[in-house]
């Protein structure tokens, strides 16, 4: 029998809108590998990085308020979002680090939800989940589809920090690589897997923004990858659904299929087999 | 007694107020009370009543002065100006020896205050744009002697020592090298022949090291080198290698045919020495260098130090010969006479300024560490072939080893040809994605951040020159257009005890001014953005610092104020950083400056609105999660990009990749009917028109109307 680990789950700002196979995935892969996710209904968007622009303490309110949620039912929080992941990890440490912040915080926190937060729960990304908790062994053993093909991870620089990296290097990450090798794929090195494809600027320097994504997608293309798996949500929105966009921007070769991690995981572990084979032949037919 | 010293810079860019400021806090040290000013708020009149002048100033175009120093450059040199003969003076002129007239501005500061009369303690200190150690070496001789001006250095000792009775020879020695080296002409020529770029390195190593020595130095490559100019000079240094059977470098050739020939000039004022390099394993072992020690002497030449025949590991031999080579130079006077019995007083001057650092308060012992095996992946770029590629080194270091002292070792033992720059803040690299200064960063420290493996770039967002070296021209053209110095305000201020007037700011502000001032190399910290090498607009991260700072500092004009946050609003400023969160990567520093990007922006939006389409972004995403504690990615689209932008999605793919569904993996395309009614950019898998409200809605109005009823 699997034993179960139970975390709070925070689908991030787009699982549940424009990224839905995401949660198409996220439920099963987690029932494959024991992980409970406990649902947080009041939890709201962390801002994205986006509210912190007008009001910082406004941003860090709003996340202190998910993450007393979670702590409220002694639980850490999963994401699998690298971007929300990142943003937790930012103010957890800024009230760690000030306590007149972390007051302020909790006072209004304490007067419009009745609820505080002490720092006890912490974030943790999937991969992170899946690498230190589940392991990488009980992983390959539960693998029934084997990726089969050259995979580049894409981590994108909002976990690739002090604090938000976990275990793994910030500079060098090799977390995604090594699952990717756990699921039967081969991974694929290259340069920019850790540099930002400009998300948060999507719709406002749209420009420089397609530049940098077609630079990460034709960075692994010309190393061999035939597939790109992305451990942020919000990052894989301008590296999918952009891609046609940044290719022309750029002059570049940038067509790849690109799916989130929980894809992944999920297709090797037998879920969603119909996507799993739309996958395999669109890399075959477009993204070679 | 606190003597007053006044601190003059002209400026362009930005350096030479940086290192005016440096200045005046070393100057404390030495008992003195810098005032420093820019040469826009000095006059003639203040300069002519300075007992005391330091001048840092830089050049720009053709030898032009920068535009800060050009009023009083003219008034200078206007008819009536008063004589100086009471002030004394030193000069650190700033320069790029790529330009024609290199630091013309400084030497023509450091001429015009001889003409008025004024006295040179110092000699000048021209710098390259690597002016960290030039800058360091003029500095610690500068400020010595300009605290000597009005009372000896006894008087100085006489508050704080009791040996007053008896002058020491110490005193008195130190008073004729003060002499010496404050008399007329102290120019030093290098020349040097190289084949590997060994000669070349020595070359500019001893340029550093003379300083010291109150000698100013100035390198020349053999090639291309005029022998006539020679004639007049009065010191002389000779780098040479030999290459192949006792030959000449390539670059000496031509000189060489020319110093044997008849028509070279008569050297009878040249005093002069030779550091020969090569190779014992070679039969004519050092034989070019040996070669030029003859003909010197041949052509009149008064040898002031035997030469020194260095190996391959010339280190050891260089640095035996270089010192007293260059204390016998120095003692040569303006005038060309040698005084012998001063170069062991000039060797002792320079090697107890290497005690000090080791034996004063500060004791900084070189800890050692056992050797590393490393693999060194370095980026490789040949400009005239417009070849790049990677070359892999495996050897193995001591722990204790800069980044730099690494390279210096694959530069000797490997690869002549590698370049990069030497120590200061353009020694930046990129090893493994983290942005650090070769020549501060170990390798012990390296390999437990990111493994044995060191994979070295160039400095993203500069222009690769060659190897690792970088241009910072871009940076610079940029930081001119930020007009980054500072313009003051008129304000109030306090007479101290000491009758001094200083400005007055609160604590916590200047505190809080300083933290955002606390930036090493602002050259880095412009690596640090991943969005800077795809947007040629945009200024970078370290000058929206800068400018940011202006912002905030009380001491800067209203009207100033308010054109550098004009600067940060337009296109190019603080909104062109696409994503701040990569600055996290760079530690407590990296977190630092994204916190600093987020305050700018909320202020900019505090003075602008919601205008334009960032602040669109901002305000709509606010009161998407307000109204509903989620965002509502159709809205932000509609909100932010328009009718327009949403029908150019139409026609660009990315309409089209949405409908076939995010990722094509086979997930729906429509969730629900909401997107179909209305479909903005909301078909495909874009969410819902409307969101539907998290539970306790209530809990997030109320969060957001308590803390920015903005939303």
């Amino acid at each position: 029998m699997i034993k179960m680990v139970k975390f709070a789950y925070y689908p991030g700002n787009v699982a549940r809108a424009a990224s839905i196979e995401v949660e198409d995935c996220i439920q099963p892969l987690c029932s494959t590998l024991g992980i409970e996710l406990i649902e947080i209904p009041k939890a709201t968007s962390d801002g994205g990085n986006i509210i912190s622009q007008a009001s910082t303490i406004l941003q860090h309110t709003l996340v202190a308020r998910n993450m007393a949620l979670a702590e409220e039912k002694g639980l850490d929080m999963i994401t699998t979002c690298a971007t929300s992941h990142g943003i937790h990890c930012d103010t957890i440490d800024a009230m760690n680090n000030d306590i007149s912040l972390k007051s302020k915080i909790n006072s209004t926190l304490s007067q419009v939800s009745d609820v505080e937060f002490n720092g006890e729960s912490n974030s943790k990304h999937l991969l992170h989940v899946l690498v230190e908790d589940i392991g990488l062994e009980k992983i390959k053993s539960l693998v029934k589809n084997p990726i089969e093909l050259k995979v580049a991870g894409y981590y994108g620089p909002n976990m690739q920090k002090e604090g938000a990296s976990s275990e793994d290097n910030v500079f060098n990450p090799q977390y995604l690589e090594q699952l990717i090798s756990a699921l039967g794929g081969i991974p694929v090195d290259y340069d920019l897997k850790c540099q930002s494809v400009g998300a948060p600027s999507l719709l406002t320097n749209q420009s420089s923004t397609l530049r940098m994504t077609a630079a990460v997608l034709n960075d692994a293309k010309e190393n061999g990858a035939q597939l790109m798996v992305s451990a942020c949500t919000l990052s894989h929105s301008n590296l999918d659904t952009y891609q046609v966009k940044a290719g022309r921007i750029s002059g570049k070769d940038t067509s790849m299929p690109v799916i989130h991690l929980a894809e992944l995981v999920a297709f090797a572990l037998g879920h969603h087999r119909d996507r799993f084979a739309q996958l395999k032949t669109r890399v075959i037919v477009i993204g070679s | 007694m606190s003597k007053p010293v006044l601190i003059l810079f002209g400026t362009q860019s930005g350096n030479s107020e940086d290192l005016a400021s440096q200045l005046a806090k070393s100057a404390t040290a030495h008992g003195l009370t810098p005032t420093v000013l820019d040469m826009d708020a000095a006059n003639v009149e203040m300069m002519a009543s300075s007992e005391r002048i330091l001048i840092i100033c830089s050049t720009w175009g053709e030898g032009e002065m920068p535009d800060s120093a050009e009023a009083l450059w003219d008034s200078i040199n206007a008819e009536g100006v008063p004589k100086m003969e009471n002030t004394h003076f030193s000069v650190c002129a700033l320069g790029d020896t790529s330009y024609e007239f290199y630091c013309q501005s400084g030497k023509d500061w450091d001429r015009r205050l001889e003409e008025l009369g004024a006295k040179r303690v110092f000699a000048r200190q021209d710098c390259d744009v690597d002016f960290d150690e030039p800058y360091a070496a003029w500095a610690a001789g500068a400020l010595p002697a300009i605290s000597s001006v009005g009372g000896s250095v006894a008087e100085v000792v006489e508050e704080t020592s009791e040996e007053l009775s008896e002058p020491s020879t110490e005193e008195s020695s130190s008073g004729e090298l003060d002499e010496i080296m404050s008399d007329g002409d102290r120019k030093l020529v290098v020349l040097f022949g190289s084949q590997s770029g060994n000669s070349e390195d020595l070359a500019f190593r001893v340029k550093s090291k003379a300083s010291e020595f109150g000698l100013n130095a100035e390198v020349f490559d053999m090639e291309g080198f005029d022998l006539n100019s020679l004639e007049n000079t009065s010191r002389l240094l000779i780098i040479c290698s030999t290459w192949g059977e006792g030959d000449m470098p390539d670059s000496a050739e031509a000189l060489w045919q020319l110093a044997k020939s008849d028509k070279r000039p008569k050297l009878s004022k040249t005093y002069f020495s030779v550091c020969a390099l090569g190779d014992t394993s070679y039969e004519f072992f050092c034989q070019s260098g040996k070669d030029w020690d003859g003909v010197i002497e041949e052509m009149g030449g008064k040898r002031i130090h035997e030469r020194a025949d260095c190996d391959v590991d010339f280190d050891p031999t260089f640095q035996k010969w270089v010192i007293p080579a260059l204390a016998g130079l120095a003692a040569v006077d303006g005038n060309g006479d040698y005084h012998e019995e001063l170069v062991p007083l000039f060797i002792e001057l320079v090697e107890n300024k290497g005690k000090k650092t080791s034996t004063g308060d500060l004791d900084t012992p070189v800890i050692f560490r056992d050797p590393i095996e490393l693999t060194f992946k370095i980026f490789r770029y040949d400009p005239l072939l417009v070849e790049k590629g990677w070359d892999t080194y495996e050897c193995k270091m001591p722990g204790h080893f800069s980044l730099l002292d690494a390279l210096k070792s694959i530069k000797s033992n490997f690869d002549p040809t590698l370049s990069f720059r030497g120590s200061g803040p353009l020694s930046g690299i990129i090893v493994n994605g983290a942005v650090v200064r070769a020549d501060r960063t170990r390798l012990l420290d390296m390999v437990e951040l990111c493994g044995h493996e060191l994979k070295i770039e160039p400095l993203s967002g500069y222009e690769v020159v060659k190897d690792l070296v970088i241009s910072t021209k871009n940076y610079d053209v940029h930081r001119i257009k930020s007009t980054p110095w500072m313009i003051p305000a008129t304000r109030s201020g306090v007479n101290t005890v000491s009758g001094t007037t200083i400005g007055v700011m609160d604590a916590s502000k200047a505190t809080d001014l300083h933290e955002l001032g606390d930036i090493d190399s602002p050259q880095l910290l412009h690596s640090f953005s991943d969005t800077l090498p795809y947007d040629p607009e945009y200024i970078g991260p370290a000058l929206v610092m800068h400018t940011w700072k202006r912002v905030n500092d009380e001491r800067y004009s209203e009207k100033a104020r308010q054109s550098s946050i004009n600067l940060l609003q337009k296109e190019g400023g603080a909104w062109n950083e696409s994503d701040c969160s990569s600055f996290g990567r760079h530690g407590d520093f990296g977190k630092k400056i994204a916190n600093s990007f987020n305050e700018c922006r909320a202020e900019l939006i505090r003075k602008k609105g919601f205008s334009g389409k960032h602040g669109r972004l901002v305000k709509w995403y606010g009161l998407s999660v307000k109204w509903s504690g989620k965002v509502n990615e159709t809205t932000l689209y509609r909100q932010v990009l328009g009718p327009l932008g949403l029908v150019s999605n139409l026609f660009s793919g990315v309409s089209m990749r949405m409908m076939l569904g995010f990722t094509r993996t086979g997930a729906k395309p429509f969730r629900s009917i909401f997107p179909l009614i209305a479909p903005p950019a909301g078909i495909g898998k874009i969410p819902p028109m409307i969101n539907s409200k998290v539970e306790s809605h209530h809990e997030v109005a109320n969060l957001f109307n308590k803390l920015d009823k903005r939303f």
